[in-house]
């Protein structure tokens, strides 16, 4: 595993010391997890979710009662400019 | 006046309405309970003083509610409106939420008061509550021991008397293996009988919310409260609890899979005497086939992983939790995530972020999904034999504090619990007595929404003295 590109895709920043042990243990775990090509999966379906639920809708209106207004939405990020959560610049 | 610790679910609410005792009085009892035990066993992240004592003092006698003053703890993933919730994590822990889940609104609505937030492992991701950014949880039986996890916080406040119930989610066995570890009851929920809206991710097609309690009645009256489709998680099903069977008509089934290798002999030796004590009251016990329980591990560690790797791509330093700053953003993203996650959710990022890579997707997840399906045949055959299983809930009693130092033998303390939370199936564990002086668990495992059928055979175990 190229644990630099692997984490650069999670935008994870990870210390030497961190990708050297877990580079270590995920392949002990991916050595387990090679046990799965023992088994026959021939015209096997996948299994993604266990309630059997299809195509759950509901009617396309505002629900007020879930609305945060703006002071709660950004009552928990640490920086704010005029009613926006601020990121650096992008462009 | 008799201790209000000591009573159940249904007589702390019934004496509030009577007016015995005031939903205050009772508040205090457990949170004097609180100051004596604390301490020593670190079960709560937050504990709401002030909050649940504003809420006790609206609750007056003679009102409604099937759980009218009753506190109740909270495994701190539950989001509570103006109240912190750090899921165990660094990086939110000074996050205070401003809604409430499902979960938690239902509990207010029966009169329940919010009496605090317990420790839990970082995002529920462990077996043991020793991966907490807020320290470790000490087992209550045994202070050198884990009290099991991911909710062990909630299963030690429970077996300590310190709450009379508490809420905990369930993924892989996060309820079941700690009540068992502590010696309490504890119910997952069919998976989608009870909404998980507000409740922080962890493996979506997995997550379970349920109850921890001291008997089969008290876990089972939380579950009711909370149980229920819910507009807000397209997930959550109505439960169309079956009716019970009589104990004397009941086919058990005890799956032969379960007593290999890493199993204590004393605890197989408990499950097996269950087993004939079931049979004593009339039914009929006999072994079944689970074929695919050796790779229930090897599915539920690509599977979680790849769940997680999504569900945790929301802590980016920007809208709430820790930040570190820096001219772009990418490396404000990376560097945040990298400051705030601990060791477990940053390895299972990785792993998730791989498994589901391009080039490997297939390899991994797809073919996990279809082992999945395998495994939750093999319940399905099962159940047209026998009405429910009989099986440990853990391999062994809770072990030491920092025994398990390596993540793979950390992964086996749930291989029990594992394969029927995959296939979306209702477990209870139920203690049977203590082994060396520590709790033993067993677990039953039904048809999804056979909730019912499990507290009637739960309650039937718990009524037997164990030695």
């Amino acid at each position: 595993m190229d644990i630099d590109y692997i984490a650069r895709l999670a935008r994870l920043t990870l210390t030497p010391q961190e990708k050297k042990s877990f580079s270590q243990q995920l392949s002990d775990v991916l050595g387990q997890i090679e046990e799965l090509k023992k088994v026959d999966l021939t015209g096997v379906e996948p299994t993604f979710q266990t309630t059997g639920a299809a195509d759950v809708l509901r009617s396309d209106e505002v629900q007020k009662e879930r609305i945060l207004d703006s002071r709660e939405a950004l009552a928990n990020t640490k920086e704010t400019a005029r009613g926006h959560f601020r990121v650096p610049k992008m462009l | 006046m008799s201790d209000i610790t000591e009573l159940s679910l249904a007589q702390i609410a019934e004496g509030v309405r009577a007016g015995n005792f005031s939903a205050v009085e009772v508040l205090q009892a457990f949170l004097k309970k609180i100051s004596e035990k604390e301490a020593g066993l670190n079960a709560f992240i937050t504990v709401n003083s002030e909050g649940a004592l504003a809420q006790a003092k609206e609750i007056k006698k003679g009102q409604e509610g099937r759980l009218l003053g009753v506190p109740i703890a909270l495994k701190d993933n539950i989001s509570t409106r103006g109240l912190r919730t750090t899921a165990g994590s660094k990086i939110i822990e000074d996050y205070i939420p401003p809604y409430n889940a499902t979960v938690v609104s239902k509990l207010l609505a029966a009169g329940a008061v919010i009496l605090g937030k317990t420790n839990m492992d970082e995002f529920a991701m462990g077996s043991s509550t020793e991966n907490s950014a807020y320290g470790v949880t000490h087992n209550p039986h045994d202070l050198t021991r884990v009290p099991g996890g991911s909710s062990g916080g909630s299963a030690a406040a429970v077996a300590a008397g310190m709450a009379p119930a508490a809420l905990g989610t369930d993924t892989g066995g996060s309820i079941k293996q700690p009540a068992a570890f502590c010696g309490v009851v504890g119910l997952r929920p069919t998976y989608g009988a009870v909404s998980r809206y507000g409740v922080i991710a962890l493996t979506s097609s997995l997550d379970q919310v349920g109850s921890l309690a001291k008997t089969v009645a008290d876990a089972r009256t939380v579950f009711e409260v909370i149980a229920g489709r819910d507009p807000y998680d397209a997930t959550s099903v109505e439960a169309l609890n079956k009716e019970p069977k009589e104990l004397k008509s009941l086919r058990i089934g005890i799956p032969k899979e379960y007593f290999g290798e890493g199993l204590s002999p004393a605890v197989a030796a408990r499950v097996k005497k269950v087993g004939e004590f079931l049979e004593k009251q009339g039914a009929t016990v006999q072994e079944v086939s689970l074929p695919h329980t050796a790779y229930g591990l090897a599915v539920y560690y690509i599977i979680t992983p790849s769940e997680v790797s999504s569900n945790l791509a929301r802590f980016d330093g920007i809208r709430y939790g820790v930040r570190v700053e820096n001219s772009s953003i990418e490396e404000l993203v990376s560097r945040s995530r990298g400051k705030g996650f601990g060791s477990e959710p940053k390895r299972r990022v990785i792993l998730g972020t791989f498994a589901l890579s391009s080039g490997y997707a297939d390899q991994y997840y797809l073919r996990a999904a279809k082992v999945r399906t395998l495994i939750a045949e093999d319940f399905a055959r099962a159940f047209e034999k026998v009405d429910l299983l009989l099986t440990p809930t853990a391999p062994t009693t809770a072990f030491k504090i920092g025994e398990k130092k390596d993540p793979l033998s950390m992964y086996l303390s749930d291989i029990f619990t594992i394969p029927a939370n995959l296939a979306g199936l209702p477990g209870l564990s139920v203690p049977a007595g203590t082994i060396d002086n520590l709790p033993v668990g067993v677990q039953l495992l039904g048809p999804k929404f056979s909730e019912n059928m499990l507290f009637e055979v739960g309650e039937a175990i718990e009524k037997e003295k164990w030695s």
